[in-house]
């Protein structure tokens, strides 16, 4: 209130307050932004005898000229696009290597590995992956059973709000393994009795079924994404253990001879299987740790200066 | 009054449960023998979370529980559904489910058993019965005593028995991790990889006191 009785009679102030018997010349013409090209043509034009007045008119006018080229060159500057500063478009460090570590984490093919890294399904394939057509039949199962599974039972899970999840997991799979088993019975037809009891224990087999120890619900589209990967990386390992496993008990791969004599019989029965596992698994994780070590060094360098 | 071929036939029957119960726990054992079960040993010798007794015991106890379940399922139930079931589905693809089921139903009686222990103790196990149910080990010993054709007594020493073998297995496994954390052993080696080859040796020692493999 009190700034505003202040401002009122200010602005009668400016325009009523000069003095009277202040001289008239000495009234200032405010020249907007003089330039030294506009002070340059006033003084040419008053070296050819112009009046002042005229001298002032023309370095106004000249003044109001040049004020406009200027805008409008800064008008056909500004709607080009601006490029966007360099700190939006890059990530920081933290987010590059948290990158880094989501995708390690859901490369299940061969950085998480789900038998070679984070050792699932080792009961069959120890115990039954001993040669090509039992690794072959194991990757069939996991096909048809493993995604599938997944997808039943995290729909199930939505229905039933998360509870009973192991159960929800086990039957899921229980359920689905029936039409598994015709399906595979009219493939592999009587061959399939040489699987025994490791068969039908996949249903309850972690690799399967690890699901159910997560205490977070997925959705189905990523319950399909991961089942998919995990499939993929579960038949990676089945086949390359059976047929290796094949190749040093009996000599031969997919019963194609090979070599002249089974160099490693004690391949063949489980305790073969958790030896040539383990060192398979050392080999895995050495190379794959020298290539996330290559990564992780490879982000440090990049983003070496990005640390917030 | 007992005879003397009643008392036989006690001592023949105490003889048997426990011959079958130590078949199952060394020679057969469910993790050295046939590997039932190891997926979920290796994360539980890792995890510090979760003692040795808590999974262990529930696993013991379906198994006890679920052996006369699945005796019974494998002598009566599974008769009569295959005088029942179509030509296209055969019984084999209903076994799961059937095994399955004895076991959800033993981990039901197991859950109300372990109300006995003190409020610490039951919380903790029964936290982790629906996992040790739902495991290889059990379906697989169940699945096995159904090829095996035992009976009654055979299934519920068996079953006994594969539950103690499987502790067994896990504090061998887990005294041999704790010594397998030096810092000697490779790095590449470390975790998965030591753990399976400690496994093997260990597996291989059995198939050498066997002599054979074992049935599947």
């Amino acid at each position: 209130m009190q700034n505003e009785q202040n401002r009122k009679p200010s602005k009668p102030a400016a325009r009523t307050g000069r003095r009277k018997n202040q001289p008239e010349h000495s009234q200032t013409v405010i020249i907007p932004q003089l330039s030294p090209e506009v002070l340059e043509r006033a003084r040419r034009a008053a070296a050819e005898g112009k009046t002042p007045q005229q001298i002032d008119e023309e370095a106004a006018a000249a003044a109001r000229q040049a004020a406009q080229a200027q805008s409008a060159a800064e008008q056909a500057v500004e709607p080009k696009p601006q490029p966007k500063p360099q700190a939006k478009a890059r990530k920081t460090r933290a987010e590059a290597e948290a990158e880094l570590a989501q995708s390690i984490h859901d490369d299940h093919l061969w950085l998480n590995n789900p038998v070679m890294v984070r050792g699932l399904g080792l009961a069959p394939i120890v115990a039954m992956a001993s040669d090509g057509d039992r690794a072959l039949m194991l990757c069939v199962l996991s096909i048809l059973l493993l995604t599938a599974t997944r997808m039943l039972a995290v729909a199930v899970c939505h229905i039933t709000g998360n509870r009973f999840r192991p159960v929800v997991y086990a039957y899921s799979a229980a359920i689905l393994y029936i039409p598994v088993y015709i399906i595979m019975y009219n493939i592999f037809g009587t061959n399939l009795s040489i699987m025994g009891i490791y068969l039908p224990m996949m249903v309850v087999e972690p690799v399967i079924v690890k699901r159910m120890e997560a205490a977070e619900l997925e959705t189905i589209g990523e319950a399909f994404r991961k089942g998919i990967n995990n499939t993929i990386g579960l038949c990676i390992a089945i086949l390359l253990v059976g047929t290796l496993r094949e190749l040093l008990a009996y000599g031969t791969v997919f019963e194609k001879p090979l070599l002249s004599v089974g160099l490693l019989p004690l391949a063949a029965q489980p305790a073969g299987g958790f030896l040539l596992l383990g060192l398979l698994a050392a080999g895995w994780t050495a190379v794959g740790g020298a290539y996330v070590h290559y990564k992780q060094e490879e982000v440090r360098h990049l983003y070496a200066d990005r640390k917030q | 009054m007992l005879t003397v071929s009643s008392d036989l036939t006690v001592v023949q029957g105490v003889a048997q449960f426990v011959s079958y119960a130590i078949l199952a726990i060394f020679a057969e054992n469910v993790v050295f023998s046939r590997a039932m079960g190891v997926s979920r040993l290796i994360k539980l010798v890792s995890d510090p979370e979760v003692r040795t007794w808590q999974y262990c015991t529930p696993v013991i106890l379906v198994q006890l529980f679920s052996a006369p379940l699945g005796w019974a399922c494998m002598t009566y139930l599974a008769p009569l559904l295959h005088l029942y079931l179509p030509d296209w589905l055969p019984i084999a693809s209903l076994r799961p489910i059937l095994y399955l089921t004895c076991a959800v139903i033993a981990m039901g009686v197991v859950w109300v058993l372990l109300g006995i222990l003190p409020a610490v103790h039951r919380s903790a196990c029964r936290e982790q019965l629906p996992l040790a149910t739902c495991t290889c080990s059990v379906l697989g010993t169940l699945l096995l005593c159904s090829n095996q054709n035992y009976n009654l007594l055979q299934c519920i020493a068996f079953g006994f028995g594969s539950g103690l073998g499987y502790l067994f297995a896990v504090l061998v496994v887990d005294e041999g991790r704790r010594r397998l954390g030096s810092k000697d052993v490779p790095a590449i080696f470390r975790g998965l990889p030591s753990s399976l080859i400690y496994i093997g040796i260990l597996s291989l020692a059995i198939y050498g006191l066997v002599g054979h493999g074992v049935a599947r």
